[in-house]
C-alpha cells in the first residue's frame, strides 16, 4: 500500500484514476488545483465546477479531498508565458506548461510535503523500466487518447513519484468503470478547450492583457505582394488557412510571422513543406549523436519517421519526408518505439 | 485510507455544533407550532408569539432599546452587507455625504460590499489596524470627515480575536456625524455587549458562532438609522426583511444566546486558559509568534500564531490527516489556501502570514484536545522545516 494524491480535475479520467487506486487498496487522496482567482469564469478542467465534482467522487470513494489554490504560480508559470508567446507571434502549448511548471513541479512539491509517495494524474501514458529499474515516459496504450505528447518534459526522478493508472485503459474503458462504480463524473463532457480562456476566444484573451501586441500588419503572398491587412499577430498561427480574408480562389497558408514588423506571410500549400525543425529549450535522453525517432509536431496528426540530434542545447530534427508547416512555440516530441526520448519548442522552421 | 484515530475540533471561529438545548429549544417550530407568523388564525399567532419571544430575548441580550431593532436574517453575511450597502445608501440620499471608512482587516462580507460602494461612486477608506491587532480611535480620527456617513470596523477579528474599542470608534464617528456599524459576529456572547452603552448604530451577528444552526443571523439596527431595505417583498419584519421568518432559526439564535451569557463567566476563564496552553505551547517552539499583541483585550478562544518557515496549507493537511481540525487564514466556500489578508494588513510579510495557524477553542474542547495538539504539531513542524526551503533560507537548516 503506497501513500498517493491524485490530481483531479472533476472529469471522468481523473476521477477513475483515483477511483482504481482505491480499489488496489491505495491511502489515496484528492487533490483539485485552484488555478484561477476570484470566480472561474469558464467551465474547463479547473473550474469550480470542476472541483465540486471532484469532492463528490473523493466522497463517494470514502477518501479526503483538497482544493488547494494555485492560482499565482498558475499565472506566472502558464497565462503569463502564454500571453508572450502570442505577442511574439507563435503558438504556444499552455498544458505542456502546465505538466512541466505547475503539476509536475509545484503540486508534486506540496504532495511530498504530505508524505505521499506518488502524484497520479489522469493522463493517458505509461511509465515503462529498463530492466534496470530506469523509468521511462510511454504512450498510453489507447492510440487515440494518448497524451504522452502533453508530458515530455517529465525527468526520471518526477516519473519515479508519478502514477498514470489510465496507461493501459481505452477511453471506453474508463467511462465503463466510471458507471460501474457509480461515479457521478462519468457523463461530464469534455473540454477541448484551453481551460482559462474564456470561450476559446484566444485573441479576445491576449488583446485584454497585451493590447500592445495587436498592431495592425500586412499580409504578403509568396511573392512579396500585399494581398491582404491584419489586426495584430497573436492567435495567427503557422499553418493556418481560414480566418485571414485573404482573396481569390488559391488557397494559401500562413507560412511565416514576423511579430517585430507585424508581417504575416502566405503560400500555396506546394510551397509550405520543410523537412528540418529545431528546437529550443530541450529535453533529450536519447544520448549524443543521432537517433533514428518518430516524432509529432503537434498533438494530434501524423508522426512521421526522422533523424533526431543534439547540436548544443538545440534539437534538431530532420524529416524524411517533407512535412506541413509546424508552428513555432508547439513541441516537437521524438519517440523511439512507444518511448519518449525527448523533444523541445519549435523556433523557427528551417 | 489511513486511520484516523481520533477527531478534534479546534476551529470553532468557523462554527460550531449546535448545543443540544438549542436543538430541543428549536424544535417544536418544525412539526408542532409550524404556523407563518404571519398568518391571522392560531396557529400563526402561535409562531408569531414564539418569534416575537425570540426577538424579545434576544433584544434584552444585546442591551436594544427597543426589540423592534432587532432584524432577524438568513446569515451573517446578511447582516454584514445589508447594513454596509443600505446605511451609506440611505445615508447618502439623507445628504449625509459619500466617504465610507472600513477597516481593512475586516470579513470579505464587509469588505465586497464595500468595494460596491465604491463602484457607486461612494469613497471608501480602508483603515489598517496596527500590529497589535487593533484600530486604534486616534486612527480613525485621522480619516474621518465631515462627508463620512459610515464607518464599519468588526468588534472581534475573527482571525486574530483581538477586540476592537468598539465604544470609542462609534463615538469618534458619531462627532462628524456618521453612523457606526460593527460586525459583532465574532463577539457576541464572549464579550460585554450593550447596544446602547456601546452607542452603535448598528451590528449584526450569526447564530452558528454561538452554538446555534447555520443560516440565522441577526441585525440590529437603531430606531433613525437611516437604511435603505435590501430584501424586499412580503414586508416581514416591519418591512425592513422581507421573507417568512426562521420562527425555529431565531428561536434558536435567541436560546443559544441565552446559554451564552449564562455560563460566560465560568467558560470565559476556562477558554482563555486553553488557549493560553495552545499559544504557550507553540511558543515553546523556535521561530514562532503570536499575532496580535499579547496584552490587548481578546476573545478568551482564539489564538493566531505564526510558525516561519512552514507552509499553513502543509501544516493544516498533516493535522487534518491525524483528524485535528484547525484553520489558517479564515475558512471560505472553496476551500482554497491564499494568505490570509487579515494577516496581511497587521504588517506580516506573505511568507511569514502562509505560515500562520488559527486554533480556536470552544464550549467542548477539552484539556486532553490541547494535549493532543501540543503532542503531534511540534513533530509536524520539526518535519515540514527540514523540507522546506524557506525555512532553510531564513534560519538555516537546523529544524
Amino acid at each position: 500500500m503506497a501513500r498517493i494524491f491524485v490530481a483531479m480535475s472533476g472529469g471522468v479520467d481523473s476521477s477513475v484514476a483515483a477511483a482504481l487506486l482505491v480499489r488496489e487498496g491505495h491511502d489515496v487522496t484528492g487533490v483539485t488545483m485552484r488555478l484561477l482567482p476570484g470566480e472561474d469564469p469558464v467551465d474547463g478542467c479547473c473550474s469550480a465546477d470542476g472541483a465540486r465534482s471532484a469532492k463528490r467522487v473523493c466522497d463517494t470513494l470514502g477518501i479526503p479531498h483538497y482544493t488547494l489554490e494555485f492560482s499565482d504560480v498558475f499565472a506566472r508559470e502558464v497565462i503569463e508565458p502564454y500571453c508572450d508567446e502570442y505577442a511574439a507571434g507563435r503558438t504556444p502549448n499552455p498544458c505542456i506548461a502546465c505538466n512541466d511548471r505547475v503539476k509536475f513541479s509545484e503540486l508534486m512539491r506540496r504532495v511530498a510535503l504530505q508524505d505521499a509517495e506518488f502524484l497520479a494524474t489522469g493522463h493517458y501514458a505509461r511509465i515503462v523500466r529498463d530492466p534496470d529499474g530506469t523509468p521511462w515516459l510511454a504512450r498510453g496504450l489507447d492510440a487515440g487518447k494518448d497524451q504522452s505528447y502533453f508530458l515530455y518534459r517529465m525527468t526520471g526522478e518526477q516519473l519515479e513519484h508519478t502514477l498514470f493508472p489510465l496507461g493501459e485503459l481505452t477511453k471506453p474503458d474508463v467511462r465503463e468503470i466510471a458507471r460501474e462504480m457509480g461515479l457521478v463524473s462519468a457523463e461530464r463532457p469534455e473540454s477541448q478547450e484551453t481551460c482559462f480562456v474564456p470561450g476559446d476566444d484566444v485573441r479576445a484573451f491576449v488583446r485584454e492583457r497585451r493590447p500592445d501586441a495587436f498592431r495592425p500588419g500586412e499580409v504578403l503572398d509568396e511573392t512579396g505582394t500585399v494581398i491582404a491587412t491584419h489586426e495584430g499577430v497573436p492567435g495567427i498561427t503557422v499553418g493556418q488557412r481560414r480566418g485571414l480574408g485573404l482573396p481569390g480562389p488559391e488557397k494559401r497558408f500562413v507560412c511565416a510571422i514576423d511579430a517585430a514588423t507585424a508581417t504575416v506571410t502566405v503560400a500555396p500549400k506546394s510551397t509550405l513543406g520543410t523537412t528540418v525543425v529545431v528546437a529550443d529549450d530541450v529535453v533529450w535522453r536519447g544520448g549524443a549523436g543521432p537517433v533514428r525517432v518518430t516524432a509529432r509536431v503537434r498533438y494530434r496528426g501524423p508522426e512521421p519517421c526522422a533523424r533526431a540530434e543534439l547540436l548544443g542545447d538545440r534539437l534538431a530534427v530532420e524529416f524524411d519526408a517533407s512535412m506541413d508547416a509546424c508552428a513555432p512555440g508547439q513541441a516537437v516530441v521524438c519517440y523511439v518505439g512507444d518511448r519518449v526520448i525527448g523533444g523541445g519548442v519549435i523556433g523557427a522552421a528551417s | 485510507m489511513s486511520d484516523t484515530p481520533r477527531s478534534v475540533y479546534l476551529d470553532y471561529a468557523a462554527t460550531t455544533p449546535v448545543d443540544p438545548r438549542v436543538v430541543d429549544a428549536m424544535l417544536p417550530f418544525f412539526t408542532e407550532r409550524y404556523g407563518n407568523p404571519n398568518s391571522l388564525y392560531a396557529l400563526g399567532r402561535d409562531a408569531y408569539r414564539g418569534l416575537e419571544a425570540a426577538r424579545e430575548s434576544f433584544a434584552r441580550n444585546i442591551g436594544a432599546a427597543d426589540p423592534g431593532e432587532v432584524i432577524f436574517t438568513g446569515a451573517g453575511t446578511e447582516g454584514d452587507n445589508a447594513a454596509v450597502l443600505g446605511i451609506a445608501r440611505a445615508g447618502r440620499a439623507r445628504g449625509k455625504g459619500d466617504h465610507v471608512v472600513v477597516s481593512s482587516f475586516e470579513h470579505h462580507a464587509i469588505l465586497e460590499p464595500a468595494h460596491r460602494l465604491a463602484k457607486e461612486g461612494f469613497e471608501v477608506t480602508e483603515l489598517r489596524p496596527r500590529e497589535d491587532g487593533i484600530i486604534h480611535p486616534e486612527d480613525l480620527r485621522a480619516v474621518l470627515r465631515d462627508t463620512t456617513v459610515l464607518v464599519s470596523v468588526m468588534h472581534a477579528n475573527n482571525e486574530l480575536g483581538t477586540v476592537q474599542p468598539v465604544k470609542e470608534l462609534a463615538a469618534a464617528t458619531h462627532e462628524v456625524g456618521g453612523y457606526f456599524h460593527t460586525d459583532a459576529i465574532q463577539a457576541l456572547g464572549k464579550v460585554a455587549w450593550d447596544a446602547v452603552d456601546l452607542g452603535v448604530d448598528a451590528a449584526s451577528f450569526s447564530a452558528h458562532k454561538i452554538y446555534g444552526p447555520k443560516g440565522v443571523g441577526a441585525l440590529y439596527l437603531k430606531r433613525g438609522t437611516p437604511y435603505e431595505v435590501y430584501m424586499i417583498g412580503g414586508g416581514q419584519e416591519s418591512k425592513k426583511r422581507s421573507g417568512t421568518q426562521n420562527v425555529a432559526g431565531a428561536t434558536a439564535f435567541a436560546k443559544a444566546l441565552e446559554i451564552m451569557l449564562d455560563e460566560r463567566d465560568t467558560e470565559n476563564p476556562r477558554l482563555a486558559a486553553l488557549r493560553d496552553r495552545v499559544i504557550d505551547g507553540v511558543l515553546l517552539m523556535p521561530h514562532t509568534a503570536l499575532n496580535g499583541a499579547r496584552d490587548v483585550p481578546r476573545l478568551p478562544g482564539t489564538a493566531n500564531l505564526s510558525i516561519n518557515g512552514v507552509e499553513g496549507e502543509a501544516m493544516l493537511l498533516k493535522l487534518d490527516n491525524l483528524g485535528i481540525a484547525v484553520s489558517t487564514g479564515s475558512a471560505c466556500s472553496s476551500g482554497s489556501l491564499e494568505p490570509s489578508h487579515v494577516l496581511l494588513s497587521i504588517g506580516l510579510p506573505p511568507e511569514i502570514a502562509h505560515g500562520s495557524l488559527r486554533v480556536t477553542v470552544g464550549r467542548f474542547t477539552t484539556d486532553a484536545d490541547v494535549d493532543y495538539l501540543l503532542e503531534v504539531l511540534p513533530p509536524i513542524i520539526a518535519q515540514l522545516r527540514a523540507m522546506s526551503p524557506v525555512y532553510a533560507k531564513m534560519f538555516g537548516a537546523s529544524a
